[in-house]
């Protein structure tokens, strides 16, 4: 580290020392928010729990936050809990102490804990079992999933007393149900951790599967009490009872204390006088300072300041690079010398990374450059300060990378670095979403069929399906899935007796916990390996044909081979590293729309949600250099054919009158308009509406942009009328669709906010507003001005009709 | 009962028979010795048709449902008739067909690809695709017989009854991928057993320790068949590029074990020391709730005595299982459990079944030896077996057992009993005594083999001191166990 600097320690620390010291400081400050620190709210043990109990807990970890009490009054109430606090806010100790109390009461009990990681998994094990040591309980803690040794799974199965698991292991472990007998019998509780991770197809899977679990604990006579652990979210006690059926107690009052820290909201400059009004979406791109640059320059300053940095990254190329910025930018620093600092992901060596964590601990080096692979679980200590370049896509993940910094009483800061993209764009116009309570949902869409059925065939070779399975399996939906796997020759019987599953051995093993359909793509690579699940066929389709280039996991890799007409479809990559990115130009229809739920909103708009048939054709690709957007490989055919979904959507129809109405305000003539002007202002409006709500869901539900697809136009063949539509991404739906039918006018209102605000000059829109690097038309046709005219309209029918 | 007259069809992609080399298709065809081919798919495969042609006999029937050139009409194979469709056309010709050459007090079999499956799990419906076309020309009303309909567009194993049209799977993409190649038993009493056999069973490659890269290495070298690697000295294969000594041995041990039909003992290690009580069990499926037969052996292959424990009401699920520990440890405890591959299937199951049917003898069942002569001589490498597939009734077949002909299948028996449990009734009834010949055949089977590896490793000890064996028995004790 820098010993030569004789700069007062705690300068830059604040947002406003930042602003003053950072050479060559250009406006980039746009918002300081000071967090104020928070004591923490203390109950002696012995309020919550009984006598030994409690006098052990107050020796082994003193007083408990107010949280942690109430959670466990509710569960000695006999409730089920969702404690919903804080990252490190102690949940741990809510069920490990339910736990403690279960075996006081019986030494045969057990329970069960599933955590969505394995390396989570490990971690908690010598926790607990430190933990249990402590209050001289003789509870033994087994972590059994597929890292376990076979030779050592029927003793834990028979001796362990808490079982640590995730859901892919519960999933394959229930086929052999029996062998879990004595355990099963045992189970008092079922802990679900880090339960606001399970949404999406995910959450499906890990919602059915706890459903035959629950079946299978009944059917050893357990009906254990349930415990979730989740972030804070919008929808806890209703995602809880999505996730497992039963209903639940909230505990989100959260006593744990805070320290002080401030957050710098910060835009990289742009460089708007090179740009063009009608600027594509890559030339807006590279026209804003690198955030990575922006985010090097910070750390090595305060480096040179004596201040240990945590930059957080979105990608592992940019953790490498923004190693890289920051020993450029302290070379040219004023006070010139260098910065220590390494990149930190997944992509690394398992030595080098514990090496650098080891380093870094031990503060030799003065930053890090990670990706979100340092987020949850590694210890580093705590460092003075963190970088966010890029919103990390969630509330939680957001306050997750904040809190890594502050040390003690000292004051932490952390800075936020927007990237030229609409989420970003939006928390710099609205720093309060961040701060304000939890407005995200989380989501399962329990209404997937495709999802269900695979569950309701493993459910009939755990045990045969009777008809008092109605109870766990959704009422009659359970008979018509029954009734089409007789007919495909996979079940057998009648659920009056029972309905037995005849295919082959294992169904189990064919779940695939991250997809819906039965065709899935896996994902071989020849240079190297890939920890990649296989891939949805939607997903393949858009993401993975011939010549395509995606990143995952930071790394990007090139698609080589798209086999689908094989017994197991595959897809074979190859690592890559170019400057390139692929662009793939489709054609989308919607048809076949089943109405299910509609709001008359007045004046000829409509609001409806229901399934329809999306048929998407992704014909041609091309290659683009990231930065000059020059295209170096012209159009390619994808060979493939069209592709369609049936699912759910959402869609706006809007009357007629609404297209002169936004002609005529946006060109001030009430003429005749071309069939190019319609096409370029009211389909861009409309299409920009669209683009705007898929690019902004992220604000309200949990989910990624690329679990939604949209499609507008001026006139819909079925509905009649200019349509917007916006739909899930996968066979069968994912529930987002019905969220968004449920919070428009929030979303609607924010896309119409940041739109209106956005600094761009163009009518065509920038990446910060409606201009989607995910749109099959090229971004074309794009309005900005008419997408905030038809939002005006549709907010002003959802006010009256509220 | 009387034994059913059978036709043996074997089922197969073209992708099979265009990618199969010919020693392969010569193996396959010898293997399941079927009276008929069916091609699957829906390709012409002229191609394919003319390939076949060559290695079939010329009064073989080879029917193709999309080749012009394919069988049709009425046939009778091996005593069972078959109308064969390649088009509706011929269908609307049954009726005509009644009144000429098919008999209709026997069921006849009609066989096309015109049916096929589509399970659409997005809207919860299976659909039988084809079905309207099909049965509006077929005219069942005015049809006296019983048809079953095999349709080479569905998977094999598949049987359902459409409204009356009982349709059966012609086991489409047979012998692609992981998928068997499969041989349907079509029975005059409207049975249709389902045998199969993995791909990779076949030719050179069926023998241990050689795969697709081996088999290559091996064809180069100019060893096409089994017999030309049993009959080589192991130092000559090892020359070959890619072949070390260890894997030459093994594999002219196993090519010898197969082309002589005889066991190799690997090792010196011994059998358990104890006679050993033989068993099988029967139940309803591969994911079983009930364990409803199990039949024991006693004594040897030849002369044993063979006793078993049913439970013909499926309503007591225990009491099968029950019974057979309660005889256990009254009467053997001591005495190892034999059953064949019994490591993954029969003790396994036993356990589960005893947990939870009748748990006061779990520990006595934990605590019995268990022997798996499958476990022991693949798994461990202790002998090589002789047989195509490591199966039971491959490898007894190939040691010279032959068994009673049952006509049963291990899933023919499951399902037999599957539908006992659905609909118990005199239609479901099962005929018992048969079944339980079909288990003593398997047991009796299952000695032989034990025999044949207990005198193979006989053969080998004679150089070792004579009181070895001895030595073993006299120390067995039931804390070796």
């Amino acid at each position: 580290m820098d010993t030569e600097s004789n700069t007062p320690k705690d300068d830059p620390i604040t947002a406003q020392g930042l602003e003053q010291t950072l050479p060559e400081y250009d406006d980039q400050l746009q918002h300081v928010e000071h967090v104020a620190k928070k004591e923490g709210e203390y109950v002696a043990p012995s309020d919550s729990l009984a006598g030994e109990l409690a006098s052990s807990v107050s020796q082994a970890v003193g007083e408990l936050y107010t949280h942690q009490a109430t959670a466990l009054e509710r569960l000695a109430a006999g409730e089920n809990v969702c404690v919903a606090t804080s990252t490190s806010s102690g949940k741990t100790y809510v069920y490990a102490l339910q736990i403690a109390r279960n075996h006081l009461r019986n030494s045969s009990s057990t329970a069960l804990l599933v955590y969505p990681t394995k390396a989570l998994s490990r971690d908690q094990e010598n926790e607990l079992n430190t933990f249990f040591g402590e209050l001289g309980l003789d509870i033994s803690v087994y972590v059994y999933d597929g890292d376990t040794p076979q030779d050592r799974r029927k003793h834990i199965r028979e001796k362990a007393d808490v079982i640590i698991t995730n859901f892919a292991g519960v999933n394959a472990y229930l086929a052999s149900h029996t062998r879990w007998h004595s355990f099963f019998t045992g189970c008092d509780l079922l802990v679900i951790d880090e339960s606001h991770t399970y949404t999406g197809v995910h959450g499906m899977h890990v919602a059915w599967t706890i459903r035959r679990l629950r079946r299978l604990l009944d059917h050893y006579d357990s009906d254990p009490q349930l415990i979730c652990t989740s972030a804070t979210i919008g929808n806890p006690a209703e995602h809880s009872e999505h996730l497992t059926g039963k209903s639940f107690t909230v505990v989100d009052e959260d006593g744990s204390p805070r320290g002080t820290r401030e957050i710098a909201f910060w835009k990289p400059p742009v460089d708007e006088t090179e740009l063009d009004p009608d600027a594509t979406f890559e030339e807006y791109m590279s026209a804003q300072t690198n955030p990575v640059r922006e985010a090097g320059t910070i750390l090595a300053h305060l480096g040179k300041n004596e201040l240990q940095t945590l930059a957080f990254a979105r990608s592992r190329k940019n953790a490498e690079l923004g190693a890289k910025y920051a020993a450029s930018a302290a070379s040219d620093h004023p006070r010139a010398g260098y910065v220590d600092v390494e990149p930190y992901h997944a992509g690394l060596g398992k030595e080098t990374r514990r090496g650098t964590e080891y380093q870094f601990k031990n503060e030799q080096l003065d930053g890090l450059t990670s990706t979100n692979a340092l987020e949850l679980g590694i210890d580093i200590g705590s460092v003075d300060a963190t970088i966010l370049t890029g919103y990390p896509g969630t509330r939680q993940s957001f306050w997750q990378q904040v809190g890594r910094s502050g040390r003690g009483t000292a004051d932490a800061l952390s800075v936020f670095i927007a990237q030229a993209d609409a989420i970003d764009q939006y928390i710099l116009d609205h720093p309060e979403y961040v701060l304000d309570d939890a407005i995200e949902d989380a989501v399962i869409g329990l209404e997937n069929n495709p999802v269900y059925a695979q569950h309701i065939l493993c459910a009939a070779n755990e045990h045969p399906l009777t008809a008092a399975d109605r109870e766990w399996f959704d009422g009659d939906r359970l008979d018509q899935a029954v009734e089409m796997w007789i007919d495909a020759g996979k079940l057998a019987g009648d659920l009056s007796r029972s309905v037995r599953y005849i295919g082959s051995p294992r169904p189990q093993s064919t779940v695939s916990m991250y997809t819906t359909s039965n065709t899935q793509f896996d994902v071989r690579c020849s240079n190297g390996e890939i920890d990649m699940e296989p891939i949805d066929r939607e997903r393949a389709y858009r993401d993975h044909h011939e010549g395509a280039l995606f990143l995952h996991n930071g790394a990007q890799y090139e698609v080589l081979e798209f086999n689908e007409d094989v017994p197991n479809p595959y897809i074979s990559v190859q690592e890559v590293r170019t400057n390139e990115y692929s662009d793939t130009i489709s054609q989308k229809a919607v048809r076949d729309l089943d109405p299910e739920a509609t709001r008359e909103l007045g004046n000829g708009f409509r609001l409806v949600w229901g399934e329809g048939t999306v048929e998407v054709h992704y014909m041609e690709y091309q290659r683009k250099n990231i930065k000059t957007a020059n295209v170096t490989t012209p159009l390619q055919p994808t060979g493939l054919d069209p592709i369609e979904l049936r699912t759910h959507l959402m869609w706006i129809e809007t009357p007629p009158s609404l297209r002169d109405d936004v002609l005529q305000h946006i060109t001030d003539e009430s003429s005749t308009h071309s069939e190019g002007e319609i096409m370029k202002i009211f389909g861009g409006g409309l299409h920009g509406a669209e683009h705007g709500m898929i690019k902004l869901t992220p604000l309200v539900l949990r989910m990624d942009t690329s679990d939604l697809g949209g499609l507008s136009t001026p006139l819909h063949e079925e509905t009649g009328v200019p349509t917007v539509f916006i739909h899930d991404a996968v066979e069968g739906g994912l529930g987002f669709s019905k969220r968004l039918y449920e919070h428009l006018p929030t979303i609607a209102t924010q896309t119409r906010d940041r739109v209106s605000q956005c600094e761009c000059s163009g009518a065509g829109g920038c990446p910060a507003c409606i201009m989607d690097s995910q749109c099959g038309n090229r971004n074309q046709y794009l309005h900005t001005d008419a997408t905030v005219l038809v939002l005006d309209r549709l907010l002003e029918q959802l006010a009256n009709n509220r | 009962m009387p034994i059913p007259e059978t036709a043996r069809v074997a089922c197969t992609s073209p992708q099979f028979v265009e990618q199969a080399t010919s020693t392969e298709l010569g193996d396959w065809l010898s293997y399941f010795d079927p009276a008929a081919v069916f091609l699957t798919g829906s390709s012409s495969a002229s191609r394919t048709v003319s390939t076949l042609r060559r290695y079939l006999e010329s009064e073989s029937v080879l029917f193709h449902p999309r080749n012009n050139t394919s069988v049709s009409g009425p046939h009778t194979v091996d005593g069972v008739q078959f109308v064969f469709a390649p088009t509706l056309q011929v269908l609307s010709e049954i009726y005509t067909y009644e009144q000429s050459v098919l008999d209709t007090a026997t069921p006849t079999y009609i066989i096309s690809g015109l049916l096929d499956l589509d399970v659409d799990t997005t809207t919860l419906s299976t659909s039988l695709l084809g079905r309207e076309d099909y049965v509006a020309t077929l005219t069942q009303d005015q049809l006296a017989g019983d048809y079953i309909h095999i349709s080479t567009q569905l998977p094999a194993g598949y049987r359902r009854e459409w409204n009356r049209l009982t349709v059966v799977g012609g086991g489409t993409d047979a012998g692609t991928g992981e998928t068997p190649l499969i041989a349907l038993d079509c029975q005059t009493n409207g049975r249709v057993l389902t045998h199969s056999l993995q791909r990779k069973r076949l030719g050179i490659r069926a023998i241990d320790g050689v795969g697709y890269q081996r088999a290559r290495q091996l064809r180069e070298a100019g060893y096409t068949s089994r017999e030309s690697i049993a009959g080589e000295n192991p130092s000559t294969l090892a020359e070959i590029q890619g072949i070390g000594k260890t894997t030459a041995e093994k594999i002219q041990t196993s090519a010898r074990a197969l082309d002589q039909g005889e066991i190799v003992r690997n090792s010196q290690t011994p059998l358990p020391s104890r006679e050993p009580i033989y068993i099988d069990i029967e139940t309803d499926g591969l994911s079983p709730t009930i364990t409803w037969l199990i039949g024991v052996l006693d004594g040897s292959a030849d002369d044993g005595e063979y006793f078993s424990f049913v439970q013909t009401n499926p309503d007591i699920p225990g009491k099968a299982i029950e019974e057979f520990m309660a005889w256990y440890t009254e009467h053997a405890s001591h005495r190892p459990i034999v059953a064949y591959n019994g490591w993954s299937f029969d003790f396994e199951v036993l356990h589960d079944h005893i947990v939870e049917y009748c748990p006061q003898y779990e520990v006595d069942w934990t605590n019995s030896y268990r022997f798996d002569p499958y476990q022991w001589a693949v798994k461990e490498e202790n002998a090589t077996l002789p047989g195509r597939t490591n199966q039971l009734e491959d490898v007894a077949a190939a040691l010279g057992y032959e068994g009673t002909e049952t006509g049963l299948t291990g899933a023919g028996v499951a399902r037999a009993y599957q539908q006992w449990m659905a609909d118990q009734s005199p239609d479901t009834e099962l005929d018992w005594n048969r079944f339980i010949d079909y288990c003593e055949d398997d047991v009796r089977a299952l000695a032989v083999i034990y025999e044949e590896i207990d005198a193979s490793g006989r053969v080998i000890s004679t150089d070792e001191p004579s009181n070895d064996r001895h030595k073993t028995t006299t120390q067995g004790k039931l804390s070796d166990w």
